[in-house]
């Protein structure tokens, strides 16, 4: 796909390349071409003002053996292809070559129609017409002037008398020039422009390509890549995502993704592992509730009759605390996997904190343990369920105080209002310093069953990760061994809820 | 008079039939079972019963057709339902459908024992019930919830309780941890004959004060219910949520 787009991205450079040289060099040589033409004729003109110039003596004077010479010396000039003087009836009168000399042009050849085009020849021309281009039959280039000789009263009354006062024209100044070095110079502009436009679609090509490959093909592999690992299974996959580009904006969303998916999949996991295990534990303790009524009830009855002080008494006493205490578990089981919908109101988290730390208050001043509060001044409220909430309070605060050992210990309580992605949340913090969690079993203690305590069901903290995630919460915990525990609720803000629903 | 039936036990679990009619039996109470709907039909039919003992869950019906069947006759006996396992919305339904009281699974004999106790008397004395106030909101007849202007709430037993426990002993708050909740023990109540009374909260709150007047007579819950015999008083937690559950009575008396 890489290499598809970078060629397809080079053969439109390439191409717009061609076009845009080609335009800029059929202007810039035809334009050129002008100059160089105009600049020949103007060139041709004055030279042959100098030739007129120079040979009017000669023909003043009727020197025709040196106007013969001058003619020859001009003629000799390697940018004058022809130059010869013709009279008014077309004969070559003058020329280097000596094998043309009185010869008849043909009036009817083209170097001729501009002034004998009409029926009577025109006997002045313009002197923008004097010039004419033409090819010989080898196709060489070359530029024709014509320049008439007019009859002026010097030559009239000239001794000679060779020209009668009524004639205008005498005759034709006749120049012919090689335009091969025009030529010739266009051909190498061209081949320069040719040479220029390559070299560029070249260097463009290659600057492109690299810049391609770095900048878009890499990335987008890597990318690619990653998708499929996350296609695979890998939510960890994460790119790095240093660039401020679009590129790193794409980057950074498919972390940002993969991120949410991990998140989505472990709170599906929990979930799905809660729905089941609640399944199980409420089928449990159906079936186990008759069995425990008989122990219960028939225990109850031989203690009763069993003397006072005896073994048997002892022992009956012992099954029915122990029954008793059955019957506590599976009432706990029962709670955990009764799912009842939670009565949302807006609540503010501050309230639920303060209840639930009077009702510990006796316990933890009994087990000698401080609390500090660090209580947000004011918090927006959220929508939550008062008593599920409080539960939360309460679980982590009889873990916080489980967790303090011998002597004095420190539970601190905080509540605090966050962002993130674009979500406001109502924090709540409890931090102990007892014993920590080992880092091996951080992964595990919202699982249900899980425990550590000598007494305990292993029930309180996934119920607490059960009811936050019923909030759209969420629950971390932070913990060093011997130093202490944080767990950190997440609860968002009911104008935080009411902006995600009139996005989605 | 264990001779004479007067309580109808309507069980299909043999472990739990056998072992109510032993504690009723140790407590001289006489009983008849049936395991199922149509059985205990037909004996109710034939017999007349103060107490119908059934469980919730039936062969293919439930304990609430047993109390619609009982409520039915003249003159009906209480109900107590046995139910699989302690919920609120167990509770809250088994009140509201006009139940004496329910016992949840597993039950020791005391606590079967006791609720039976309390309903056969007040099967017979139902004639000098108390007089109910009516700005109360009630738990079937169980226990009642007063709404004080303060935002507090005050808390007591009604009369299926008050005066059917004969003379009281102790009164235990252990099991509530200073937080009481909808249809769960918010204390318990032991008269002198060795019964244990629980009593259902009829809110859920924070326990903020106890009534320290039944310290020097505990018989106030018996004699005084509705006014000096008040149990608790609570901050509700939940009042807008739980006080469709209660309701409040115009009528005086029972029915």
């Amino acid at each position: 796909m890489k290499s598809r787009i970078g060629a397809q991205l080079i053969l439109a450079v390439a191409l717009i390349s061609v076009a845009v040289f080609a335009l800029l060099s059929f202007i810039l040589i035809t334009g050129q071409r002008r100059s160089l033409i105009s600049q020949m004729k103007r060139h041709s003109t004055q030279h042959i003002e100098t030739i007129r110039s120079s040979t009017r003596y000669a023909m003043m004077h009727n020197q025709r053996e040196e106007l013969t010479e001058i003619i020859n010396d001009i003629g000799l000039q390697p940018a004058i292809s022809k130059v010869r003087i013709l009279n008014k009836d077309g004969e070559i009168v003058y020329s280097p070559d000596r094998l043309e000399r009185g010869h008849r042009v043909n009036m009817e050849a083209e170097a001729c129609f501009g002034c004998h085009g009409t029926p009577i020849p025109r006997e002045r021309l313009a002197e923008e017409d004097w010039s004419r281009f033409f090819s010989d039959e080898d196709g060489n280039p070359y530029l024709g002037i014509i320049s008439p000789i007019h009859n002026e009263s010097s030559c009239a009354e000239a001794d000679c008398h060779a020209h009668p006062a009524t004639q205008t024209v005498l005759g034709v100044l006749d120049v012919t020039v090689s335009l091969e070095g025009v030529q010739e110079e266009m051909a190498a502009s061209r081949n320069k422009a040719i040479l220029l436009t390559a070299l560029t679609i070249f260097s463009t090509s290659i600057i492109g390509l690299v810049l391609f490959h770095n900048r878009v093909g890499r990335p987008v592999t890597e990318l690619a890549l990653a998708t499929r690992r996350v296609a695979d299974g890998d939510l960890t996959t994460a790119l790095e995502a240093t660039r401020h580009d679009e590129l790193g904006d794409l980057q950074r969303s498919f972390n940002e993704m993969t991120r949410r998916l991990a998140e989505t999949q472990t709170q599906l996991y929990q979930s799905n592992k809660m729905a089941s295990v609640g399944r199980l534990a409420a089928g449990i303790a159906h079936e186990i509730n008759n069995p425990l009524t008989g122990v219960l009830t028939f225990s109850s009855l031989l203690l009763r009759q069993a003397e006072q002080g005896t073994e048997m008494h002892e022992g009956l006493e012992t099954i029915v605390s122990e029954t008793k205490r059955c019957r506590e578990i599976v009432k706990e089981l029962l709670d955990f996997s009764r799912q009842v919908p939670p009565h949302k109101t807006d609540l503010d988290l501050n309230e639920v904190v303060e209840r639930a730390l009077d009702i510990v208050d006796h316990q933890f001043t009994v087990n000698n343990i401080t609390v500090t509060r660090g209580l947000a001044e004011s918090l927006p409220l959220v929508r939550a369920d008062g008593n599920k909430m409080g539960q939360v309070l309460l679980n982590l605060l009889v873990n916080a105080a489980d967790a303090i050992e011998e002597g004095a210990g420190e539970v601190f309580v905080g509540t605090d209002v966050k962002e993130a992605d674009g979500r406001s949340f109502v924090e709540i913090k409890v931090a102990d310093n007892g014993r920590g969690i080992p880092t091996s079993d951080q992964s595990q203690i919202f699982e249900p069953f899980f425990t550590t305590k000598e007494t305990g069901t292993g029930l309180g903290l996934a119920v607490v990760w059960g009811i936050v995630s019923e909030h759209a919460g969420t629950i971390s915990v932070s913990s060093k061994p011997a130093r202490g525990t944080t767990f950190t609720v997440r609860i968002p803000t009911a104008a935080s809820l009411e902006k995600a629903g009139e996005d989605g | 008079m264990a001779d004479r039936p007067q309580v109808l036990i309507v069980e299909d679990e043999p472990v739990v039939l056998k072992v109510a009619g032993m504690a009723l039996a140790a407590h001289g109470i006489g009983y008849r079972e049936a395991t199922d709907v149509p059985a205990a039909a037909a004996l109710l039919d034939s017999t007349s019963f103060q107490v119908v003992l059934t469980d919730l869950k039936l062969p293919g019906q439930s304990g609430f057709e047993m109390l619609k069947l009982a409520q039915e006759l003249s003159p009906s006996p209480q109900v107590v339902l046995i139910t699989g396992y302690a919920t609120i919305d167990n509770a809250l339904l088994s009140f509201e459908r006009g139940s004496f009281d329910f016992i949840p699974k597993p039950f020791d004999v005391e606590e079967l024992v006791s609720v039976v106790t309390r309903a056969l008397r007040f099967a017979r004395r139902r004639e000098a019930a108390l007089q109910v106030p009516e700005d109360r909101y009630f738990l079937g007849r169980h226990s009642w919830a007063q709404l004080d202007p303060d935002g507090t709430a005050t808390v007591g037993v009604a009369e299926t309780i008050a005066g059917q426990m004969g003379q009281l002993d102790a009164i235990d708050y252990q099991e509530s941890r200073e937080h009481a909740v909808q249809g769960q023990c918010i204390c318990q109540l032991a008269s002198v004959d060795g019964l244990n009374h629980r009593v259902w909260a009829p809110l859920s709150g924070r326990i903020i004060a106890l009534n320290s007047d039944l310290a020097g007579d505990l018989d106030l819950i018996n004699r005084d219910p509705f006014a000096s015999g008040w149990l608790a008083r609570v901050i509700p937690t939940s009042l807008e949520k739980e006080l469709p559950n209660l309701r409040q009575r115009h009528d005086s008396a029972s029915s």
